[in-house]
């Protein structure tokens, strides 16, 4: 139908008005508020939002995302004090097992998934005084998985040389030798396994909290048991030493966390053979900042290795409690050993955390424990997440107020399902104790558990 | 279609001659009517849409918008402490009345900054940044809001943003030492350390002798793979400071680093002795505690400027008190840091007035008790710690302690056991446990426990004693 030359004009001055007038009211209004005319338009639009509105998101995953399951031993007339928990196939047949430290028992657990689903835990080795960490490494390469123990010989502060480093040798049928291979050092806290020099062998990188007197050292390894120790920095409140290839070079460096008044993070650079240039990539002025741990993981999935850190440390606190400023950030790896500190969010108490894609969207989300929440508060968290947006963005997302004080934990996919699970161990070293638990695996349900609006 | 329908329709379609019956004018006016209709519904459309982001009141200055939509919102959980939420309201209603009044911006400035004061001191550290941004904004002048915002941020670990504050912030008060002290870590942490080594100089010209600044330079001296110049600086500084732990500590790695183990250990003794690190005083910081609203933090914070700040520990606790005056935590708090154990009793007694279940209290006056001798109302008050809860290893240990002075060996023995299970690597409830077996005549099993105590606390020397004594006998 065509239109007559009358009606065009007058479709053309309609949209004229539509246009002119708005943005001449507009105008004038930016101008009285001294505004740029796009400021003012972007709030007018975005105005109608709903700041409050609930992210379903958020609700789907509180509903049933992660489904709590005590494994291992029942708890006990004490309060469990779980130091470490690491996930390993430590049998080789197929399932995924859970080591723990229990600083209670003073004893290293295996427990042991079966067929059917159990977990039934097995103490290997001997009596081992306040064990932080125990990391499985076939450490004398025969083929099967050894244990290494970080023995701190009292978990509460204290300045003696109680620390030692152990290797609970397996004999390929699950029979554990104890191995002592530093003895009477100060509190040792973790042991990392690496071939350091490049010569094939087994080295450890060690860092041992003490209290006020602590150090980080390498261990090398000069074959039958024997290790030669190499110092690499005299500074109290080392945490963890993961090891990995942290400038790309192809050899292993080595990353610590010192916490105490330094409250440092370190990489030892690595010449291949294992000598090591010590730079400090970060470092808070905060002397009461409470790091609590670090992991290395490539977060940002650029092909490089960065450091997810968190600080919730409240263990010398009277009482034991959270800081505003606890939360997790990540050091972004930027090249050539330069690392650009992000915050990810606060999260009172937080003690360890691990990137894990939880929801298989393909970035890498980070899950997070606490051990010093508030837990007189009603919505105080023990576990979260911090769900990736895809453009590193993160959002906290809690997940668990009970079991309280979560201090260790790991990620794998234990029932083999295809989704991440987690394992988490508890120290309970502070009340309450109404809300305990011991080692927790929690099954990973996303799946199940559709998101509102997605249908997965 | 249904008859009916067909007349609407009918109705609604104008007859082929309707068209010829307006005229081109008529046309005109109509089709000029309805552009102006559409004209003002549009501008009212647009006004309405505007009401919406325009909450500056009628008469505000354009800034004053802006300025309203920097202060940040009381929080929820205002009135979560008493008296925080009155004086929160308070402060941010002055601020609003403030800006709208279009107060110089100094004085806004100086009123954002007072209600970050208010914000920090309570632990609510985003709105306090918020408050301080606003204020150094608006009163670039007054060094403490920047250094506040800076030290904000470097809580939660930033430092690069911190830098350009705490440069400002010296800039404006070159005599303010804890921002150079400040400037100074946050530079070297972020490995400039000509700067920092810079920074470090300004304190100590401001402060002649000060450890952390000596510290520092002793650091960074390391860094440079100066050994003998951090030996020597820390060397310095201990004439100066012997008291500070830290330095001893630092000299102990440089003895250490240099292959002299007597002189690391002798350094190490004398660390241990001194006790732990502790921060430098920043008066512009510390001083905020004083209007928290939190009587825990007030109280916590008495503990710990027990021994640094004397003063600002008692006005700490008086503040605590002020709000709290019925409160046993309070009385407990006072209890833990008076001088005389009488001055305890009647601390711990005020408290049990308030509260006669109170937990810690009952145990702390119990423990008191069971040390000047008075073990049958030990006892009482320890039984009844327990009943409500505080089953700690140091209840158990002191009941057992008072049970076995009373003669009831199995009991305290029974008590003893218990501690020991709550504290596995306590030597001191290992050495109780001891001293029992022995009284019980279990001398194997009280050898055992000395060893215990031993492997926990090597070289005790009471324990050692203890143990050579039972061998010899």
């Amino acid at each position: 139908m065509a239109l007559s030359r009358g009606s065009l004009l007058f479709a053309a001055a309609a949209l004229a008005i539509v246009v002119v007038v708005p943005w001449f009211v507009v105008s004038r209004e930016a101008a009285r508020q001294d505004r740029s005319v796009t400021d003012l338009l972007g709030a007018m639009l975005g105005s109608g939002e709903d700041a409050d509105a609930i992210d379903p998101a958020a609700s789907a995953a509180a509903r049933t995302f992660l489904e709590p399951r005590s494994i291992g031993l029942p708890l006990g007339e004490t309060q469990p004090w779980i130091s470490h928990v690491d996930v390993v196939d430590l049998d080789q047949d197929g399932l995924i097992d859970v080591v723990v430290c229990d600083a209670t028992t003073n004893r290293i657990g295996w427990i042991r998934q079966t067929t059917d689903g159990a977990f039934t835990e097995i103490p290997v080795g001997d009596t081992i005084l306040a064990p932080a960490h125990v990391t499985p490494s076939d450490v004398d390469l025969d083929g099967d998985i050894d244990l290494l123990v970080a023995k701190m010989g009292a978990i509460l502060p204290n300045n003696d040389r109680i620390g030692s480093v152990i290797v609970l040798e397996n004999d390929g049928q699950q029979q554990f030798t104890t191995r002592v291979l530093l003895d009477e050092v100060a509190r040792v806290t973790d042991v990392q396994p690496g071939d350091l020099d490049g010569d094939g062998d087994i080295d450890l990188a060690v860092g041992q909290f003490g209290y006020d007197d602590g150090e980080i050292r390498w261990m090398e390894n000069l074959g039958d048991w024997r290790f030669e120790s190499h110092a690499l920095l005299a500074l109290s409140g080392t945490i963890h030493t993961p090891v990995a290839d942290l400038d790309g070079d192809g050899d292993l460096d080595i990353a610590a966390v010192v916490s105490q008044e330094w409250e440092e993070v370190y990489v030892f650079e690595n010449d291949g053979a294992g000598s090591f240039e010590r730079h400090l990539i970060y470092g808070a002025t905060n002397d009461d900042f409470g790091s609590s741990g670090i992991s290395l993981a490539d977060l940002d999935l650029d092909g490089d290795v960065d450091v997810l850190y968190t600080n919730g440390d409240a263990f010398d606190y009277i009482p034991p409690g959270p800081r505003p400023w606890h939360g997790v950030q990540w050091l972004e790896n930027v090249g050539g050993l330069d690392f650009t500190y992000r915050r990810i969010g606060d999260f009172p108490g937080a003690y360890f955390a691990n990137a894990v894609d939880g929801d298989l969207d393909g970035d890498l989300d980070v899950f997070v424990v606490s051990a010093f929440n508030d837990w007189d508060a009603p919505d105080a968290a023990s576990l979260a997440w911090f769900e990736n947006d895809g453009a590193m963005g993160f959002t906290l997302r809690p997940l668990a107020i009970e079991p309280t004080h979560l201090l260790a934990l790991a990620s794998a996919d234990l029932d083999a399902d295809g989704w991440v699970d987690l394992v988490t161990g508890a120290m309970h070293v502070s009340p309450p104790f109404d809300r305990m638990s011991r080692v927790t695996f929690w099954r990973n349900g996303w799946n199940a558990s559709p998101r509102d609006g997605e249908g997965q | 279609m249904g008859k009916a329908s067909k007349r609407r329709a009918q109705a609604r379609t104008p007859s082929p001659n309707a068209r010829r019956t307006i005229g081109p004018r008529a046309r005109l006016a109509l089709k000029g009517g309805a552009l102006l209709l559409l004209g003002v519904a549009a501008a009212w459309s647009t006004s309405r849409l505007l009401t919406r982001v325009d909450k500056t009141p009628a008469g505000s200055a354009p800034a004053a918008a802006s300025r309203l939509a920097a202060v940040p919102e009381p929080p929820e959980t205002v009135d979560a402490l008493p008296g925080f939420g009155q004086a929160v309201s308070e402060a941010d209603r002055l601020l609003r009345q403030a800006i709208r009044a279009e107060a110089p911006p100094e004085t806004v400035g100086e009123m954002a900054g007072r209600l970050g004061n208010l914000y920090q001191a309570n632990t609510y550290g985003a709105l306090a940044e918020a408050g301080y941004t606003l204020a150094s904004d608006l009163d670039p002048d007054n060094p403490q809001w920047a250094y506040l915002l800076a030290f904000r941020l470097q809580e939660r670990g930033e430092t690069t943003p911190v830098t350009p504050l705490l440069e400002h912030t010296v800039a404006l008060d070159p005599g303010y030492a804890p921002a150079w002290l400040k400037l100074a870590e946050n530079r070297f942490k972020q490995g400039a350390f000509e700067p920092a080594r810079a920074a470090y100089d300004r304190r100590l010209a401001l402060l002649p002798g000060d450890p952390w600044a000596a510290l520092g330079l002793a650091r960074l001296a390391i860094e440079s793979g100066d050994w003998a110049e951090a030996e020597s600086r820390l060397e310095g500084a201990i004439a100066t400071a012997p008291e500070f732990a830290a330095l001893h500590r630092l000299l102990a790695a440089v003895h250490a680093h240099a292959g002299h183990p007597e002189a690391e250990a002798e350094a190490r003794r004398r660390a241990n002795a001194l006790g732990r690190f502790y921060a430098a005083p920043d008066p512009w910081v510390d001083s905020l505690i004083a209007q928290s609203f939190d009587v825990d933090w007030l109280l916590l914070n008495v503990s710990r400027y027990a021994l640094l700040d004397a003063d600002l520990s008692r006005t700490l606790f008086d503040r605590a008190r002020a709000l709290a005056p019925e409160n046993p935590d309070v009385y407990v708090v006072l209890g833990e840091h008076v001088e005389t154990l009488d001055e305890a009793r009647r601390a711990f007694e005020l408290a049990l007035s308030f509260d006669p279940s109170h937990p810690t209290a009952l145990a702390r006056l119990g423990e008191l008790l069971a040390r000047q001798g008075d073990h049958a109302r030990a006892v009482d008050l320890l039984e009844r710690a327990l009943e409500v809860g505080a089953e700690t290893a140091s209840v158990f240990q002191f009941l057992g302690l008072a049970l076995s002075e009373l003669g009831r060996l199995d009991d305290a023995m029974r008590a003893l056991e218990e501690a020991v299970a709550r504290a596995p690597h306590n030597a001191d409830v290992h050495y109780s446990r001891a001293y029992l077996l022995q009284r019980a005549g279990r001398l194997d099993e009280a050898a055992a426990a000395l060893r215990r105590v031993l492997e926990l606390r090597p070289g005790d020397e009471l324990a050692s004693r203890a143990l050579a004594d039972l061998s010899g006998g």
